[in-house]
């Protein structure tokens, strides 16, 4: 069935109404004109006023958010219209398109590097966006020299075999194929740790330390209320506090739902509005205080703002690799 | 002194996955320190799941403990791989 166009005029308008109402209402994050949602199916034959939420509230709930200035009842009809409220938190997809968050152009972590350091940008081929180079690791196996970062930096690719080109800076940070730095190794993704190791090419010198803040000493378990600050290619030098240790968390990749194993949760501390960003992936959280690596980081959230890193030692172990 | 997070909680870790991780309203559990202010055993261990904002919580039958350990519900972010 079609809406036709006076319908469609009229819905404007109420639309119009609408966002005038309510659209400043800090839990409503988005309001349109589309079909109604009925059922777990849209309803094709009638539009409504949608108001997008952060959060359904309902009863009690609601009541005392509108006391608290949080929010306000949304109205069952708008003009002639009903709505409909959906749940949808939105913000740019950054990390998928190019011209996504960077830091000043002039900013050290974005530009070639020699010798690199963890903290500073790096990518595979054909990558959309740019991670963090994590550390200059040693192979266990032949004592030889490699590049740690993400899964997802590093390969991001379900098919791709040992080989992958990795370059500093990234290509969306201007790097080049004369910035070809390593080839991609082997990753710890069977066994549920988003991290990969590259072997070096041998075209840069390499450093152990972090951008920033100095070199790394030794690894640690994390433990919840540990204050940790970590180097990355987007943030920066950020600081947070481990709440939760030994976690499991879902997320996707390369279109497959994966379960990611030994998470630490770090949030924000002092109020502080970052702890990490789009970009951030790879860098190494350290204990504030002694300089110790204790996770390796690979995801997070803005809303609420918070990162999660994979215990270090496991990171490690899986890779067969050594920070030292 | 705070208590270890020992084999224990690690294992009523691994229980509590069992039981809800794969509700898709559930993010992530994780084991964390009793933080409610004025909570009489603070610094204690607990379970945490990171759930959705919006989800309906009765629905995720989200047990109050595990093994002795308290479970508490955090409000997940949209984590992704950054």
């Amino acid at each position: 069935m079609t809406i036709d166009r006076i319908a469609r005029a009229r819905a404007r308008r109420a639309l119009h109404d609408a966002c005038r109402r309510y659209l400043y209402d800090p839990n409503v994050t988005s309001i349109d004109v589309g079909f109604p949602n009925r059922e777990e199916r849209f309803d094709r034959s009638s539009l409504a006023i949608r108001f997008h939420v952060a959060e359904k509230l309902y009863g009690v709930a609601l009541e005392n958010a509108a006391l608290a200035g949080a929010t306000q009842p949304l109205p069952a009809q708008v003009g002639e219209f009903e709505t409909d409220v959906l749940v949808g938190r939105y913000r740019p997809r950054w990390w998928t398109v190019p011209g996504w968050r960077s830091p000043a152009a002039t900013s050290p972590r974005t530009r070639r590097q020699d010798p690199m350091r963890g903290g500073i940008s790096v990518s595979r081929q054909g990558a959309y966006g740019s991670g963090t180079l994590g550390s200059v690791v040693t192979d266990r196996a032949t004592g030889r020299p490699m590049l740690l970062s993400n899964w997802h930096v590093f390969v991001a690719d379900w098919a791709a075999r040992p080989g992958v080109a990795v370059y500093q800076p990234g290509l969306t940070d201007g790097g080049t194929f004369q910035d070809m730095v390593g080839r991609y190794a082997r990753d710890a993704m069977p066994v549920n740790l988003d991290a990969a190791v590259a072997m070096v090419t041998g075209t840069r010198g390499l450093s152990r330390e972090q951008l920033g803040l100095g070199p790394v000493r030794g690894i640690a378990a994390p433990e919840p209320g540990m204050q940790v600050v970590k180097s990355g290619r987007t943030t920066g030098i950020t600081q947070g506090e481990i709440t939760g240790v030994d976690g499991v968390a879902k997320l996707r990749y390369a279109g497959l739902d994966r379960v990611i194993r030994n998470v630490a949760t770090i949030d924000p501390v002092d109020g502080a509005s970052v702890v990490s960003d789009a970009g951030d992936s790879g860098s190494l959280w350290l204990d504030a205080s002694t300089d110790a690596c204790v996770a390796l980081h690979f995801a997070g959230s803005n809303i609420p703002e918070r990162a999660l890193g994979m215990e270090i030692g496991r990171v490690l172990d899986a890779l067969g690799v050594d920070l030292a | 002194m705070a208590d270890p997070i020992d084999a224990r909680a690690r294992q009523a870790r691994a229980v509590l996955e069992g039981q809800v991780l794969a509700h898709p309203d559930v993010r992530a559990i994780d084991i964390g320190r009793e933080d409610a202010a004025g909570a009489a055993d603070r610094g204690s261990v607990v379970l945490r799941v990171h759930v959705r904002p919006g989800a309906d919580r009765s629905a995720l039958r989200i047990p109050a403990e595990v093994d002795g350990f308290p479970v508490r519900v955090v409000a997940a972010g949209d984590y992704r791989p950054e």
